[in-house]
């Protein structure tokens, strides 16, 4: 069923409801029926994130938000939307004779925003279809689970990103080596990075230069070499000073360390102060 | 498919209790078995919602009672909960219900039977919570049915109407029920509580068909279709619409055999116009202080009457045509306005005299704004009213005027 820009939370919540109703009223067969609703960035990320958030918050019910994410308002004309990156070129936002970028907005970190603000979901993850097996195990876990889910995906686009199709797998590659897009999920609470993103937090890989990513693209055709280091340097920020790289933008500040060691025990067995 | 029923065999167990039009309609949600509801807080329909999740907690009532994080959402989520066989219901009022436009475009586009409320409620800005029909007639000419209550009596029994008529396969289109905010929506008055199994019989389970949204019955709903078939589908919503009026008329006819209630016509309540030569036209609370305008008009000796429309969508021209016929001055009261419209007129004005265009006998309308923002329409107000209509009546050109009424200089 095909829904309005924006609504994909509501339709996943009013299907899961309706089921749900109707086979306790004995309306309807009570077997397990999959709700899955797909929302693009315009649609998830900037539209319909009340919507999404509203339905994470909604435990008694099973469905699964799948948002794939090319970066841009593809359907309508590549135009800009807040998971376009930074500096990236698109028809809201073409490069000029006066301004070089148009766009200077950086992403916003939708999954790590949805795991922090929605503690009750019991499975968000963000993922790339070039790393299907992956992918494909973080779908069925969120399905498995149960309860309002969401699974957030970096799809390379070779119309908006300016690049041949033979490549959609390898930008994907590319965008998870360079660290730009973390592969993770988030399991009742705890944060597991899974794939190369694991793999480069081990110190077992090494991060690749965000050029060899943008290079490939004619939406970063335009770049100088300052913005090219300023894209590196958000970048190595995710990994260097947030929290948990490129999930949680915020860390503890050095004078607060103490604050790790807080005291975990029921509040009923602590000692006062 | 007319229900075989007994005449009125289940009045006597009815109870009576005094309660709101919010609360009368809350009782229709538990009534008729409703599955899936969606709130959203704005004045004056949250009453419903409020009401209804009363019911919920104190176990009157297995709903899926839903709190959603805007109109936009609320309207969404029952009409995919409705896509799956749900019965569904839903309201809001004034800009609550604009934040909810696109979402009750495509129920009706959709053909999903969603039954609403629309608490009517001034539009801001500047703001205001006093009724006015402009929410509920912005959507008029999309596809939902649009019956106005005039009591808290009549909004339960349009409500039940509402679910039967809605989802009836020849129909299937969403109705919204205007409820005047707060002579309406926060009013008590005494109300007639049919019974459960009354209500059972007068109104079927919900049945999508091979419409249904589910595994065993795949099918795509809401595809693009562009220029190919969207004429064709369209004019589907068209017959749908012409063939609810005498879906309206069946469930009107079977409701008064079980209920004994609803008056002689589905869609219009005539009140003193047997040998009326002037009468008001109107919809919702007005009839009221029109009401007693008439008892008092008439003791001074002039023959006055009402009309008050029940179902401004589908629009019954042909009862109104037939009806407003006999009269020879007809003042119609818009709630509303309609900004640079023929003869600045309001809405329900524009509509009825496009209705009588075409008859050879037609009596003067002259138009008449009252009542915006929730403003008291007060006994002289409504002598003006009479006033105006009657001194209308010997010119049909007089008619081209809309008068503003109460209005402070």
């Amino acid at each position: 069923m095909h829904t309005q820009l924006g609504a994909s939370g509501s339709a996943a919540l009013g299907t899961a409801a309706g089921l749900k109703v109707l086979m306790r009223k004995g309306k309807l067969k009570n077997e397990k029926i999959n709700v899955i609703a797909f929302c693009g960035d315009g649609g998830g990320a900037d539209m319909g994130i009340g919507a999404i958030s509203a339905t994470l918050t909604h435990k008694d019910y099973n469905c699964l938000v799948l948002l794939y994410d090319n970066e841009s308002y593809a359907n309508t004309d590549i135009q800009l939307s807040s998971q376009t990156p930074y500096g990236a070129v698109t028809t809201f936002s073409p490069s000029g004779t006066k301004k070089r970028l148009m766009h200077t907005r950086w992403k916003k970190n939708v999954p790590g925003m949805l795991a922090a603000g929605h503690p009750e979901s019991r499975y968000i993850a963000a993922g790339c279809a070039a790393y299907a097996v992956d992918l494909m195990n973080k779908i069925r876990k969120a399905l498995e689970l149960g309860g309002p889910t969401f699974v957030h995906t970096l799809d390379p686009c070779p119309k908006g990103w300016d690049y041949h199709p033979q490549y959609s797998q390898e930008l994907g590659h590319l965008a998870v080596e360079c660290g730009i897009w973390p592969l993770y999920e988030v399991i009742d609470r705890v944060c597991n990075l899974t794939g190369p993103t694991r793999q480069i937090a081990e110190g077992r890989k090494k991060r690749k230069p965000v050029y060899e990513y943008l290079k490939r693209q004619g939406r970063f055709a335009h770049f100088a070499e300052e913005d090219v280091e300023h894209f590196q340097h958000e970048v190595d920020k995710m990994w260097t000073e947030w929290l948990i790289p490129g999930v949680i933008p915020f860390t503890i500040a050095a004078k607060d360390q103490t604050i790790l060691k807080i005291d975990k025990k029921p509040l009923h067995e602590q000692k006062t102060a | 498919m007319a229900i075989q029923v007994k005449e009125r065999e289940h009045q006597d167990v009815e109870t009576e209790q005094l309660m709101s039009g919010c609360e009368a309609i809350a009782e229709a949600i538990r009534l008729a078995d409703v599955d899936v509801m969606a709130a959203y807080p704005i004045r004056p329909y949250d009453g419903v919602m409020q009401a209804a999740a009363k019911l919920i907690a104190n176990g009157k009532m297995d709903v899926e009672y839903i709190v959603a994080d805007g109109e936009h959402s609320q309207f969404e989520i029952v009409k995919h909960a409705c896509a799956v066989g749900s019965r569904v219901f839903v309201g809001s009022s004034g800009v609550g219900w604009f934040y909810a436009f696109e979402a009750i475009a495509v129920t009706a586009g959709l053909r999903l039977p969603v039954v609403a409320i629309c608490g009517n409620r001034a539009l801001d800005d500047p703001g205001a919570f006093g009724t006015e029909h402009n929410d509920s007639l912005a959507v008029r000419d999309l596809g939902w049915l649009l019956p106005w209550a005039e009591t808290a009596q009549e909004a339960m029994d349009l409500a039940l109407m509402a679910w039967r008529v809605g989802e009836d396969k020849r129909v299937s289109l969403p109705v919204a029920i205007g409820l005047d905010g707060a002579f309406l929506t926060h009013s008590q008055q005494i109300v007639r509580i049919p019974t459960q199994a009354a209500v059972n019989t007068f109104l079927p389970r919900f049945d999508l068909g091979d419409r249904l949204l589910h595994p065993d019955n795949p099918i795509t709903i809401a595809p693009q279709v562009d220029q190919d078939w969207l004429m064709e589908i369209r004019m589907q919503n068209d017959q749908a619409m012409r063939k609810a009026h005498d879906v309206v008329s069946e469930a009107h006819a079977d409701f008064k055999k079980l209920f004994g209630r609803g008056g002689d016509s589905p869609f219009l309540d005539e009140y003193m116009t047997d040998d009326a030569e002037y009468v008001v036209f109107g919809q919702g609370t007005l009839a009221l202080p029109m009401k007693v305008a008439i008892r008092r008009l008439r003791k001074e000796g002039h023959k006055v009457g009402l009309v008050r429309l029940k179902w401004f969508r589908p629009f019954p021209t042909q009862e109104i045509v037939k009806s407003l016929s006999r009269f020879k001055a007809v003042g119609i009261i818009d709630r509303d306005y309609s900004f640079g419209s023929p003869h600045y007129g309001g809405v329900l004005y524009n509509e009825v005299r496009s209705a009588l265009y075409s008859q050879e006998k037609r009596p003067t309308i002259v138009g008449f704004i009252a009542g915006l923002g929730g403003r008291e329409i007060e006994q002289p107000m409504a002598t003006e009213i009479f006033e105006k209509t009657k001194a209308a009546a010997s010119d049909i050109k007089s008619g081209d005027t809309c008068h503003w009424i109460g209005v402070r200089s």
